[in-house]
């Protein structure tokens, strides 16, 4: 599962080559973290440190070129010198989590790209996480910031059965700012105790499976904007309205390179303006990672990624180009 | 201008050497600081200011561990809590200055103006170029120019042709493009191949490599955070062994219009020998003063939001990408009710 990326870029490229930080990192360490759930502990081969990052982080492992996952970190982000991931063998798996847990040892190499962090923690006295399942792992950072910057907060943990719930031991310790809810014990998350009433002093991160996160959005609908942030595990379910006024064909201009191309139906804009040599970023190709986000200096993109919150896509302001498109003859993008 | 440096952030308050039993008065993120060393050679940073009628601690005197201050001699310790008021028996309640977090890696000391407790879920930036296998020399400048036109211009090298050709490689008109940017979510690193070329001056005096042949250099730089940039320039002889220097930029925010450069060259070649670094340093003292003239010349004359308002070319892919991790973390602390655009829109502004 090493890296595939040829070291230098293809010589032929006229602009420059912008890419993620990948590396290919050893497992010093794989934890049974509860049922279907492992952690793995990934360093450098040769020790020396890892990149900085911050609470909501997640990197991706490349374990083909086009087999690309992307995990939450959930050590501490003062630990320079390794890097955690939960991850849950998922029954509807499309390969990438089935592989990882039935190749990844102690000692094996695995190709990691990232650090980058579409979820992070805004500054605010107060915080309310929520989560479920496997979603606790981008959790567990954040309590850490909370509670060295001073502020109050709150986790609400749902589960299947507390056997498939991962970090129980460690957040139990925390007392009653922590509720553990396993479904078969305590049934449904009860949201509305917790969210009934809108509060302007609180942010809401929310981490787990769409049908949770669709029932925090919901129940948030009367808090301020802004106050309620979420990271998805898989691309959102297609709104059909979302593609409305989208174009067949339009023109691309990239302002910095001085390139001018036309998107076909058939593809996106970012293979189309990779192939003309504009070197850009991309890594999932399904508007989730946020890896090919680019900012919009003319035009209208019609929004078709997971990333990218409701006041973000009125906007207007950035695109993810590996799935969006446009409903103006001509966007012109900074690239 | 609204400050534009993140507050949650180590930053360089001064280089070790400049601390001691005196008493260094310094303004970082436009608040005042004092630093000093107790007895024992701790180090103590505390807000210069006193708690009673505001007159800056640094114009006292120590007294032992304890900083006393010039007016009416009110006695803090380290902490910053105040221990003495010497006209009543008791101390007053509850008076006290703010102690900053600080740490020392020399040649220099850190500080964390934000909040305290977040500071202990940051760690320092990893700098081995002034350490084992590396010999350097640096010193401090204060440049009348925003912080971050003082990272942009270290983050695009493509400047050196038009302004220290003599320091340039020799024979090239410009320099080749950038061959590679890395991103992370809090770094950026960006580097480009030098086409093989004879030896500048400076290079060839340094290293003591024959002149008559030419040379091909490896050039990267690295946006660590707000605090530091480093850039490293490789010579290679061809044998495999590398000449390598580094520069490293420790840029501290002295207000939003003015900062604080602790820069330093560092080489890992004749590193016993003091009269290369020397020489090195000599070269490139001046390169730097020049580089602040220009920058003091863009603040004086447009000012850092107007340079960060003009038009982008290839070579600032590196500059856009720091402009993003900057606007990220600012956008954090201003909390949810200020969010701050996510992209800079040259055309829209």
């Amino acid at each position: 599962m090493e890296c595939h990326t040829p070291e230098r870029g293809i010589e032929r490229t006229p602009t420059l080559a912008v890419r993620e930080l990948e590396t290919d990192l050893a497992v010093t360490r794989r934890e049974e973290a509860a049922q279907d759930v492992v952690v793995f502990t990934l360093e450098r081969p040769d020790g020396r440190p890892l990149p900085e990052w911050t609470p909501g982080a997640h990197i991706d492992l490349v374990l083909e070129p086009s087999l690309v996952r992307q995990y939450s970190l959930c050590s501490s982000p003062a630990d320079t010198t390794a890097w955690r991931i939960g991850v849950l063998l998922d029954a509807a798996s499309r390969g990438g989590s089935k592989l990882i847990h039935e190749q990844l040892r102690e000692g094996s190499s695995v190709c990691v790209r990232g650090p980058r962090n579409h979820f992070p923690l805004v500054d605010s006295p107060r915080y309310l996480f929520i989560a479920g399942g496997i979603g606790v792992t981008p959790m567990l950072p954040m309590i850490q910031l909370a509670e060295a910057a001073g502020a109050e907060w709150h986790l609400l943990y749902g589960g299947r059965r507390r056997s498939s719930m991962a970090f129980v031991d460690v957040l139990s310790d925390k007392g009653d700012r922590v509720a553990i809810c396993p479904q078969d014990e305590t049934g449904l998350l009860d949201l509305d105790a917790y969210l009934g009433s809108p509060r302007d002093d609180t942010l809401v991160y929310c981490c787990g499976p769409e049908a949770l996160l669709g029932a925090v959005q919901n129940a948030c609908a009367s808090w301020p904007a802004g106050a309620l942030h979420f990271e998805r595990f898989s691309a959102k379910p297609r709104v059909e309205e979302s593609t409305e006024g989208a174009l067949d064909r339009f023109e691309v201009i990239c302002q910095r390179s001085g390139v001018t191309v036309t998107v076909p139906a058939a593809e996106s804009v970012l293979e189309v303006v990779e192939r003309a040599g504009v070197n850009v970023l991309g890594s999932c190709f399904e508007g989730i990672c946020g890896s090919c986000e680019v900012a919009v200096l003319e035009g209208t993109p019609v929004h078709r990624d997971s990333v990218l919150t409701d006041d973000e896509r009125e906007a207007k302001e950035v695109m993810m180009i590996c799935v969006s498109r446009s409903c103006t003859e001509r966007l012109v993008l900074d690239l | 201008m609204t400050p534009n440096y993140p507050r949650n952030c180590w930053y360089v308050a001064a280089r070790s050497d400049e601390v001691g039993r005196n008493l260094l008065a310094r303004r970082l993120l436009d608040r005042p600081v004092v630093l000093y060393r107790e007895e024992a050679g701790t180090l103590v940073v505390l807000e210069d200011r006193c708690a009673h009628r505001a007159y800056p601690l640094s114009k006292g005197r120590l007294d032992g561990d304890q900083l006393v201050c010039g007016y009416h001699g009110l006695a803090y310790d380290s902490t910053g809590a105040c221990v003495r008021v010497p006209s009543q028996t008791d101390v007053a309640y509850g008076v006290c200055v703010h102690a900053f977090p600080v740490r020392e890696q020399a040649p220099f000391i850190w500080i964390w103006m934000g909040e305290p407790g977040r500071s202990t879920l940051a760690s320092l930036r990893h700098l081995p170029w002034l350490h084992e296998g590396w010999a350097s020399s640096g010193t401090g400048v204060r440049v009348a120019a925003n912080y971050m036109l003082v990272h942009e211009h270290y983050l695009d090298l493509t400047h050196i042709m038009e302004m220290h050709r003599a320091e340039a490689p020799p024979g090239l008109d410009a320099l080749p493009p950038l061959d590679r940017v890395n991103i992370s979510e809090t770094s950026v690193t960006y580097s480009r191949g030098i086409p093989p070329s004879p030896l500048a001056d400076w290079e060839a005096e340094a290293t003591g490599l024959p002149r008559d042949r030419d040379y091909t250099r490896h050039y990267q730089g690295t946006f660590l955070s707000p605090a530091v940039t480093v850039e490293s320039w490789d010579i290679d002889d061809g044998s495999g062994e590398l000449y390598s220097q580094a520069r490293i930029q420790a840029v501290s925010p002295e207000s939003p219009t003015s900062t604080h450069l602790f820069w330093e060259f560092a080489r890992n070649y004749e590193t016993e020998r003091a009269l290369v670094g020397k020489h090195l340093h000599e070269v490139f003292e001046p390169v730097m003063r020049q580089d602040v003239e220009v920058l003091e010349t863009i603040q004086a004359h447009a000012g850092y939001e107007a340079a960060a308002r003009g038009a982008h070319v290839s070579a600032d892919a590196g500059v856009l990408k720091v402009r993003a991790i900057v606007g990220t973390m600012l956008a954090k602390e201003a909390g949810p009710t200020k969010r701050e655009s996510r992209a800079a829109n040259p055309l829209r502004a």
